[in-house]
């Protein structure tokens, strides 16, 4: 496909309302090293610690994503062990209308009960779009980011910022997709958010074999973005 | 040039007013949105409201027949800790529901930022409204719709003009805001009725804020 294909494939109206208005949704996906399993869930159980608001562990998580996409060493440190980013795609892509109406009622009603708390990843790149419900090529099992071991979800500022750790014994895939769910089984459960590393401007995705070594994804949802244009 | 864009969720207000006998029949619609959850009576109000703002010569009634006398609005702000108290509610690592609309008397123009997380008292107020009891709390898609009622009760003269108003998760304002909004050079006045010694007439502040519009 021609770029001018690219930039001109239509889109439907509700998903260009939601890139334009809706909260700005960023994702990361990495491979770590062999050995680093370990330290990952060691520095989550860690972080646990330190509670589900501005925690200064997923802040130095995430600028560490963000060094690594910049070219940069994107290195962790947990009891004197570092360990590093191995291979990083990034991509900017949507919430969906039925994550954030899932929002809007636990808004205004905080018992209704599921929330949002795992992370699933697939390997279909077909583009996201607002409406879309499920991921298409998904492959279990989904992370729990309330198991420290497993991940974590907790508010940065504006921001919800949840982390899904995917083991060394996670089926071998090449991650094009991934999204956060209220439900642990697959295709089930509402999505918050689709996005989608199409290669290009997102970066190579990452290919995940199994026994080999962990990766994780990664998910900023900002509800209060700042764009400025010098 | 420097071109800055705020992609918060867009959020507006009306204040409308309605005649003193009119309140028992506000009552009754304001108790059963709250008991029915019906928002779509939520969004004919909003209708309406949008209807005598464009033609303010014109009579225009809610669906019950009362009338709406004068109705002005306000698009305004969702504040930073607002923004990150929704996070806390979606994610569950608070209960503290936006419960509240308080309301105050302003008498200098101070537009609200969003790091502004207190009305300005300087005339009156703050007046704490509880939405359980004199208003609505509901959600319809990507919306999320507060309102009270504002009773003829005159407690203090200062409520002849509230021209300030904000949602809270509690009664006072060192309670989390949700959303600041400021009337100010199209603040709406009543005057006490000298026989009854009540205001003339009751409002309605009802507020929207919206994360992403719909197609």
């Amino acid at each position: 496909m021609s770029l001018n294909q690219i930039l001109e494939a239509p889109r439907d109206k509700q998903t260009e309302l939601m890139l334009k208005y809706g909260p700005k949704d960023t994702c990361w996906a990495a491979n770590w090293g062999e050995n680093d399993q370990p330290l990952l869930e060691k520095y989550f159980i860690k972080s646990a610690t330190l509670g589900l608001e501005d925690n200064p562990m997923v802040i130095e998580f995430f600028d560490q994503l963000e060094n690594k996409w910049n070219d940069h060493k994107g290195v962790l440190q947990i009891d004197g062990q570092t360990f590093e980013i191995i291979d990083i795609a990034k991509t900017k892509d949507i919430p969906t209308v039925q994550g954030l109406q899932w929002c809007c009622k636990r808004i205004i009603n905080p018992g209704l009960g599921i929330t949002y708390r795992y992370h699933g990843v697939g390997s279909d790149n077909r583009e996201p779009r607002a409406y879309q419900q499920r991921l298409y090529g998904e492959t279990e099992p989904r992370a729990d980011m309330t198991i420290p071991a497993k991940g974590s979800i907790t508010r940065v500022n504006q921001s919800i910022r949840a982390i899904g750790i995917f083991p060394i014994d996670f089926p071998t895939i090449t991650v094009r997709e991934s999204a956060i769910f209220t439900n642990v089984t697959v295709y089930t459960g509402i999505m918050l958010n689709r996005q989608v590393f199409t290669g290009g401007g997102a970066g190579v995705p990452i290919v995940h074999t199994v026994n080999v070594a962990p990766f994780t994804v990664a998910t900023d949802i900002n509800f209060a973005s700042v764009t400025t244009w010098l | 040039m420097v071109i800055v864009q705020d992609s918060r969720p867009r959020d507006w207000a009306y204040m409308a007013a309605f005649k003193e006998k009119d309140l028992p029949s506000l009552e009754e619609m304001v108790k059963h949105i709250r008991e029915t959850h019906d928002v779509d009576m939520i969004e004919s109000f909003h209708k309406k409201c949008e209807q005598k703002l464009k033609l303010s010569g014109q009579t225009t009634t809610l669906d019950n027949g009362i009338e709406i006398q004068v109705v002005e609005k306000t698009a305004d702000l969702v504040v930073n800790t607002g923004l990150q108290h929704c996070i806390n509610l979606i994610l569950w690592t608070s209960g503290a529901f936006f419960a509240n609309i308080i309301a105050s008397r302003n008498n200098v123009l101070i537009p609200p930022t969003v790091t502004d997380t207190a009305l300005n008292t300087v005339s009156g107020g703050p007046y704490a409204f509880q939405l359980q009891t004199s208003g609505w709390s509901e959600a319809k898609g990507m919306k999320l719709f507060y309102a009270t009622l504002v009773h003829q009760d005159a407690v203090t003269t200062s409520m002849t003009i509230l021209n300030e108003m904000g949602v809270y998760n509690g009664p006072i304002m060192t309670n989390t805001m949700l959303n600041h909004e400021v009337f100010f050079n199209n603040q709406l006045s009543r005057n006490i009725t000298p026989d009854l010694l009540v205001f003339a007439n009751v409002f309605i502040l009802s507020c929207v804020v919206e994360f992403c519009p719909v197609a």
